[in-house]
């Protein structure tokens, strides 16, 4: 039973195929990695999924859901979460109000709520406030929830995206280049972090460069090149795959 | 009457296109607004007048004399208040905000120099009407459209076919890349400037000879500026001159038709339906939209 | 602890507020400056929230203004409805009136919404001079009532107490907005609007709340001032009096509590302090918007924090 199936789906910017007729599925409960060289389609095919652009061709259906076409909120209430690879947190805002932003659609206070302070808006602040510190435990960041996030050194400013991810209860998350800038303790820290993600039951798809951390965590990979799925596998394959090693390396080496 | 209202219309679609070329100019090189083209105008017309009427120049001379003036007076603006205004941290707003507050204070000035009430050029020409049969037209209206149009293809050839010219284009383009090729960017900017500037100052003498020179005459005419540079695309300096006219037009016809009182809900209705519907105008410039 | 530290602090300022008319004798021009000024505040709070919350540009804040204020008159001197209602009403048309407008128009960003807002403002004015049956065009609406409670009425004076508490109470209902879901919307849009859409933050539905909000309090605002001046016209709706909303705002501090108490005050204090310098008035009112821009962009809150940093670097030095 598929979690995303991602069917044809074909993204042109004008004269420009940045995604040529991918076709993937990805179970509930996995941790798959999408990789291939740089321009290979896969940041793209990640703002495709979340409804950043509409496909030129295709369709994309999630837990029954068609969902190409639908605006980027819209897919996140459905439970797909992102992650950038440059990172785009709210710069001026604390660390703590980050992940609280990264929660809103798992909350309902709506103005009226908001101004005459109802019981249930405050109830629903305060579980918001005491979930949001539970995140920040996790990595080791709740220390900083009230210092401004823009203060934040990379690698705590790329944990608090992360974080800013799962605080809605996504059933997929979507993280494009996490490890990007790690040193090595800090990425055998995020693969633990991304495993106990899993083990919360969120899915996640992983765009990442550094092989290491894809053979490491991932437990199937999908391969772009020139906007094409040219491979899919287990990590060993992939890794042997001469398709994957042409793509990568240019000919045949 | 048609012909008649449409020879008004041309002249006005002639200023609001100067304009609107003005505010693409600044918008191309520097990302930024400026509300203070009216109040320039408004300076550039008393300056003709007191050039032609009180020091009794030749008018081509006041002209010309008047145009140096305002190009000098854009370039300087640029170099002191807008450079200190975005050094000092602030952002294009700010600069929105400060041009706002020297418009004012130009209207002020011009009161304070020469005097809040209507000032009449005196006849440019020695015959009062030109007439083509049941047609009545001042003949400072047709020379009006000739300055617009003589100042629209003269910018069309500086920017086309001058080095500084295409120096300004690419810095509009890219500035970085510009920067690179040895553009002095920042001149470039300084220019623009200074050629909006000589736009509007232009455009006020145009217009002053027509309907006379005060205090208030830049105001609404700004803002309908922007208009023409909106509808035809922002930024596009031919975009500009069909916006200017389709503003002119719809005014004019739209007072000697209907109602003159009506002529500047229909202008700014006009404007917002565009800006709502397509706000990248005629010719389709890029904007940023959220 | 803090909660109630801040709590007995803006206790104290009301109190100091609603001393002031006995300390300052009853001096009838300092009670109209003040009046003003807290109508003005009102107004400013409202454009803050737009700017400097949601991050949306608004040169047409003049737009919600005169709805409140012609909506409550012309309810009042033509229908006699209670001035409380027509103040409500004034809030609640300006509301719906921008929260239509802002639909189609909340898509644009930066200087192209400031041009769509700035056409709103003009459209509005001009709307307001050619229907003449309904608002008298430039002969403007007079003998706007007062407000009254059973056989009170209320005058110039005693206004400044009504004045006062919807100040408070837009401060109040400022800060709630401001500290809840919906303020962290409109913030998140403001700094990264791509990222606060993949959020789940329906950007479209936040903006236009956002323009909503501003417009009941501006509308309010508006409504406020046609029943203290009693005479309202086209002419204090123009945009010149969006520029002063925005000059307020963006000189006093956007973003923060204080900031757009600050500005209206300042504003409305230089407004009236240049009225002596008659015909050069606007002159010096153009040049201090060029001086205010250029020498304090961050806007006076910037100023007091920077004040705030070196006292406590000088404080520091000492106690070394």
């Amino acid at each position: 039973m598929s979690l995303i199936s991602v069917k044809n789906v074909t993204m042109k910017f004008g004269g420009l195929t940045a995604v040529d007729h991918v076709t993937l599925q990805i179970k509930a409960h996995d941790i798959c990695g999408l990789i291939g060289p740089n321009g290979a389609g896969k940041t793209t095919l990640f703002n495709v999924i979340a409804g950043y652009y509409k496909p030129s061709e295709g369709t994309i259906h999630f837990q029954d859901h068609r969902i190409d076409g639908l605006h980027p909120y819209q897919v996140n209430n459905l439970g797909i979460a992102r992650t950038y690879q440059n990172i785009n947190l709210f710069r001026s805002m604390t660390v703590l109000e980050n992940i609280m932003v990264g929660r809103h659609p798992r909350l309902s206070a709506g103005i009226a709520g908001s101004v005459f302070r109802t019981p249930s808006q405050r109830k629903e602040e305060q579980e918001l406030r005491d979930k949001s510190m539970e995140i920040l435990r996790m990595v080791g960041l709740q220390h900083k929830a009230g210092e401004t996030s823009r203060n934040l050194s990379y690698g705590e400013q790329r944990r608090l995206e992360i974080c800013r991810g799962i605080a809605s209860d996504p059933k997929l998350l979507l993280l494009d280049e996490p490890a990007a800038g790690m040193n090595t303790k800090e990425k055998l820290e995020l693969v633990e972090f991304i495993r106990k993600i899993r083990d919360f039951g969120i899915t996640v798809l992983v765009v990442e460069h550094d092989m290491k951390v894809v053979m490491g965590l991932t437990e199937y990979v999908f391969v772009l090149n020139f906007g094409k799925l040219i491979a899919e596998g287990q990590p060993a394959d992939i890794q042997t795959n001469p398709e994957v090693i042409k793509a990568y390396l240019g000919e045949d080496v | 009457m048609f012909i008649q209202l449409l020879i008004g219309a041309i002249m006005l679609g002639g200023i609001y296109g100067l304009l609107g070329l003005g505010y693409g100019i600044i918008y191309k090189t520097s990302g930024l607004l400026t509300f203070a083209q009216g109040e320039v105008l408004m300076i550039g017309a008393f300056l003709g007048y007191t050039f032609f009427k009180l020091f009794h120049m030749p008018f081509l001379v006041a002209l010309l004399a008047t145009v140096v003036i305002m190009f000098v007076f854009g370039f300087i603006f640029e170099k002191t208040i807008i450079r200190t205004i975005l050094g000092g941290g602030g952002t294009p707003i700010h600069v929105v905000l400060a041009t706002i507050g020297i418009s004012i204070a130009l209207q002020n000035l011009a009161a304070l120099i020469w005097t809040s009430e209507i000032q009449q050029f005196p006849p440019i020409f020695k015959v009062e009407y030109l007439e083509f049969g049941p047609i009545k037209v001042a003949p400072e209206s047709i020379s009006g459209i000739v300055v617009a149009l003589a100042s629209m293809v003269l910018l069309h050839l500086f920017m086309n076919y001058t080095k500084i010219g295409t120096a300004m284009r690419a810095a509009a383009q890219d500035s970085n890349a510009a920067n690179v090729c040895g553009i002095n960017v920042s001149f470039s900017k300084g220019l623009s400037w200074a050629i909006s500037s000589a736009l509007a100052g232009i455009s006020g003498i145009i217009i002053g000879p027509v309907y006379g020179v005060y205090m208030l005459m830049g105001a609404l005419i700004g803002l309908k500026g922007f208009a023409a540079a909106v509808i035809g695309g922002y930024g596009n300096m031919y975009g500009a001159i069909l916006g200017g006219m389709i503003v002119g037009v719809i005014e004019t016809m739209a007072a000697g038709y209907l109602s003159s009182s009506y002529k500047d809900f229909i202008a700014f209705f006009v404007f917002i339906v565009f800006l709502v519907i397509k706000p990248t105008g005629i010719f389709n410039e890029k904007i940023i939209e959220s | 602890m803090a909660r109630y530290k801040n709590w007995l602090i803006s206790l104290a300022f009301i109190l100091v507020f609603v001393g002031l008319p006995a300390l300052l004798g009853s001096n009838a021009y300092l009670m109209l400056i003040l009046s003003l000024s807290g109508i003005f505040v009102i107004a400013s709070i409202g454009l803050d929230l737009l700017f400097g919350y949601s991050g949306q540009i608004s040169i047409g804040q003049a737009a919600f203004y005169a709805v409140g204020a012609y909506t409550s008159a012309i309810l009042t001197t033509k229908l006699g409805i209670s001035v409380w209602l027509g103040m409500l009403a004034g809030g609640v048309l300006a509301t719906v009136f921008a929260a239509l407008v802002a639909l189609p128009i909340c898509k644009l960003v930066h200087m192209f919404l400031a041009l769509v807002t700035i056409g709103i403002g003009e459209l509005t004015h001009q709307a307001i001079i050619n229907l003449p049956d309904l608002t008298g065009s430039f002969t403007g609406v007079r003998a706007i009532p007062m407000p009254r409670i059973g056989g009170y009425v209320f005058n110039v004076s005693s206004y400044y107490y009504i004045v006062l508490a919807l100040v408070v109470l837009s401060l109040l209902v400022k800060q709630r907005i401001v500290d809840s879901r919906i303020g962290r919307a409109f913030i998140a849009i403001r700094e990264n609007t791509d990222a606060a859409n993949a959020m789940g933050i329906n950007v479209t539905y936040y903006k236009v709340v956002a323009f909503a909000c501003s417009a009941s309090f501006t509308g309010i605002a508006g409504a406020l001032y046609a029943h203290y001046i009693g005479f309202i016209s086209p002419e204090s709706f123009t945009l010149d009096q969006s520029v002063l909303f925005l000059t307020a705002v963006l000189c006093g501090g956007m973003g923060t509590f204080v900031g757009p108490i600050i500005g209206a005050v300042v504003i409305t204090v230089i407004n009236e302090a240049i009225q002596v310098l008659g015909s050069y008035q606007m002159l010096v009112y153009g040049i201090f918007i060029v001086v205010a821009v250029i020498y304090v962009p961050e806007g006076l809150v910037g100023v007091v924090k920077m004040i705030q940093r070196n006292l406590l670097k000088v404080v520091n030095r000492v106690a070394d």
